[in-house]
């Protein structure tokens, strides 16, 4: 315990907001230091999708951007994301930090709330066998689980999933499911003996952090079909809505428009001081610190615990663990839909999830199952085998029938994944290095659980378009974690204690992913802002 | 980046009628203008890609027959950038979006044998493509080879 009461927090994330929300619930003055780049003003925000496209004086403008860079163009060699010009802000100068890569592509954000402004919003608990090398249990986490979840809304319900997933304390109801989702849940029902006890497929509720009731100022979901675009009733939670949340708290400091460089190493190994800089160039501000917190997001954090050891020491260190989940697309038409017609008035993100048991629970694969919905379809017209004329009628008489499931898969630390600063590069450009090489047994894991997700789709009725599955490149899934790992052995110079604490500075808590020693299938952001939260209950 | 407006503009009526059977607004003409001004990635190179853009702007029935046969021979080439890009304006504007989003609602059979029959016209527009323009992708062969 520390009896300054006054912490430091870099970051505006999931992980720094819900750190820090749970120091000011125990009397903790809170200053947060972001680059914290702003979200455009909603354009007519009680519209839906169509009303958009049918009233805006420029609708192209605002879907494609001002230099037409939502269009996706057959050439692009690049991973898709999809990001509308309406999100570019989240991922905005994050190229400064992308050094030389070798197998991994990864986003920065700079965004007020992070990269989660333009995530699709899936919460899921870790469970006993996920956290096997945590240095704690489910038991310890579920508090925090169920507190985060009264603060954002998480809806889901106990079914099938509920084997992989606990159930915590305010869960709120289901979203309703679209015509889709439901003629697959039927189908799961008609199918599940099979599916459970021949190919160990559950299907389930996702759980996500969009509102089915009104909560405070945000109001329930109307399906207003806006999800990708940003919702304008803050129904899909963002961490920027938990930035105000604080703001209104006397104890607390939001400093825009700063970019944390390093911080200052006293001669006890402690953190003095931070140093920043006004984005832009600008001035450099030093901030006096006896208790520091770093949530910039696992490759960010990095970055300032290298350059702060560079500019005390002068040696380039080497932080080896990387991890990532690797997903597949693995797109299917629902054969069954064809001649349905297409609703815009839909939740645009998934409802419905995919599990796939293993008798290994770390080796749990996780699908979340997307029916198409409002998403521009120019991207996957050019993909179909015809002329632009044909495939745009193909695609739109099969507009109600498309889906595709997003395959996640675990990943754990090895040796041969590492980050580090560039060669040459200081205070002015922060470029990492990474290299990432994925495990030996990647392919037959994948090769394994992808054909079991098309024997699970076909059981449902569905089609698997031969050739259309993608594997997505390593940092895609955003999901990153591992170059600090928390443990209790006090093993490895560059490991955390269970509480974040570095173990060479006693005074820096790691808030975000860097400290997870193993990356569950699961979609991480959950268990990193309950991990803050516990963080900050247990450390401070 | 310098256009010829004139051209461009009515290469988009042209290629608007081949995708949603009806001329552009004026409004999509400007924006298909506009991208073009911005960005040199719709200016053809000389050759097979050049030829195509020509010959695609003579009408709609032939636009479809010469991305019939660029979809599986030039899918990254000028001619495919231009309707991709096209095809993204339209279904963000009016009128033009509900007539790629909307299917008019069908009973299973009839949207199977819809689909079918539509599939089948996207594969004889693409044999027609690759006999119409297999000469000159030929011709070009020859001409790259003598140029080396
Ligand atoms: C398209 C998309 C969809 C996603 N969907 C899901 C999903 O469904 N479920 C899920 O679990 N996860 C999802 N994610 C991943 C999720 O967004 C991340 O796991 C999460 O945002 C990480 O949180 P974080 O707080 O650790 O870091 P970040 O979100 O990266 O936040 C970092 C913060 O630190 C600030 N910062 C960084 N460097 C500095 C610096 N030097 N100085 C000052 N401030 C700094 C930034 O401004 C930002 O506020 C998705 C991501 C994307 C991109
Ligand atoms: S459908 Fe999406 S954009 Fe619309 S209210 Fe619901 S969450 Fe918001």
């Amino acid at each position: 315990m520390v009896s300054d009461r006054r912490v430091l927090v870099v970051g505006s994330g999931p992980s720094g907001v819900h750190f820090a929300q749970t120091a000011l619930s125990k009397g903790y003055q809170v200053t947060m230091v972001d680059v914290g780049r702003e979200a455009p003003t909603p354009v007519m925000p009680e519209a839906d999708l169509v009303q958009l496209k049918e009233e805006l004086a420029d609708p192209a403008g605002y879907f494609l951007g001002g230099s037409y860079e939502g269009v996706l163009l057959p050439d692009f060699d690049k991973e898709y994301y999809g990001t509308p010009p309406s999100k570019n802000y989240v991922f905005e100068d994050g190229a400064r930090f992308a050094g030389s890569l070798e197998g991994f592509e990864p986003l920065f954000s700079f965004a007020r709330g992070g990269m989660a402004e333009a995530w699709t919003a899936g919460c899921y608990p870790f469970n006993d066998g996920e956290l096997t090398d945590f240095p704690f249990s489910y038991a310890r986490l579920a508090p925090h689980y169920g507190e985060v979840a009264r603060r954002i809304g998480i809806t889901g319900e106990p079914d099938d999933l509920g084997r992989f997933m606990p159930l915590h304390e305010h869960l709120l109801q289901p979203l309703p499911l679209d015509t889709h989702s439901l003629r697959l849940v039927r189908a799961y029902e008609r199918k599940r003996a099979y599916l459970n006890e021949t190919l160990g497929a559950y299907l389930g509720r996702t759980r996500v952090a969009t509102l089915s009731r009104d909560m405070d100022e945000r109001k329930a979901c109307t399906k207003l079909g806006r999800c990708l675009w940003g919702c304008p009733r803050g129904a899909l939670y963002t961490p920027s809505q938990t930035v105000r949340t604080l703001q209104r708290h006397d104890g607390f400091r939001y400093l825009g428009g700063l970019e944390a460089l390093r911080f200052q190493i006293g001669d006890n190994g402690r953190a003095t001081a931070l140093i920043a800089r006004q984005v832009g160039g600008g001035e450099i501000q030093t901030l006096p610190t006896s208790q520091l917190a770093l949530a910039a997001g696992t490759l960010p954090t990095a970055a300032i615990v290298l350059r702060s050891i560079l500019a005390a020491t002068g040696e380039r260190v080497r932080l080896t663990g990387l991890m990532d989940n690797r997903q597949v697309l693995v797109p299917f038409l629902n054969v069954g839909m064809l001649g349905r017609p297409y609703d815009p008035a839909s939740y645009q993100y998934h409802l419905l999830g995919l599990g796939l048991s293993d008798p290994d629970p770390r080796a749990y694969v996780h699908g979340q199952i997307t029916t198409l919905k409002t998403a521009l379809l120019h991207p996957i017209i050019q993909q179909l085998p015809f002329d632009l004329r044909t495939s745009l009628l193909v695609a739109r008489a099969t507009h109600s029938a498309l889906g595709v499931v997003n395959v996640n898969f675990h990943d754990s630390r090895r040796g041969d994944n590492w980050v580090e600063l560039e060669e040459g590069a200081d205070m002015e450009s922060p470029r990492l290095r990474i290299r990432y090489v994925p495990a030996a047994d990647e392919p037959g894991r994948l090769h394994a659980a992808l054909g079991k997700v098309r024997r699970v789709l076909r059981a449902l009725g569905c089609v698997v378009p031969p050739g259309m599955q993608h594997l997505r490149p390593m940092g895609a899934s955003v999901h990153y974690a591992g170059l600090f790992p928390m443990t209790t052995s006090g093993d490895g110079r560059w490991g955390t204690d269970e509480h974040c604490r570095t173990r060479e500075f006693s005074n820096v808590l790691l808030v975000d992913g860097s400290t997870f020693p193993f990356l569950p299938a699961k979609n991480v952001t959950f268990t990193l802002m309950a991990n803050a939260s516990r963080v900050a209950a247990e450390a401070l | 980046m310098k256009v010829d407006p004139t051209l461009i503009e009515q290469e988009c009526h042209v290629f608007t009628r081949f995708l949603v059977r009806a001329p552009a607004t004026p409004y999509v003409r400007d924006k298909y203008l506009e991208a073009h001004r911005l960005s040199g990635t719709f200016v053809p190179a000389a050759g097979v890609d050049s030829a195509l853009v020509t010959v695609a702007r003579w009408s709609p029935a032939v636009t479809r027959v010469a991305d019939a046969y660029a979809r599986l021979c030039a899918p990254r080439g000028v001619l495919r950038r231009k309707l991709v890009l096209l095809l993204a304006i339209l279904e963000t504007s009016p009128p033009f979006f509900r007539a790629i989003d909307y299917e008019p609602s069908r009973s299973w059979a009839m949207a199977s044998l819809h689909l079918a029959v539509t599939a089948t016209i996207g594969i004889g527009a693409a044999a027609v493509g690759m006999i119409a323009f297999l000469p000159l992708r030929l011709t070009e062969g020859v001409w790259k080879r003598r140029g080396e």
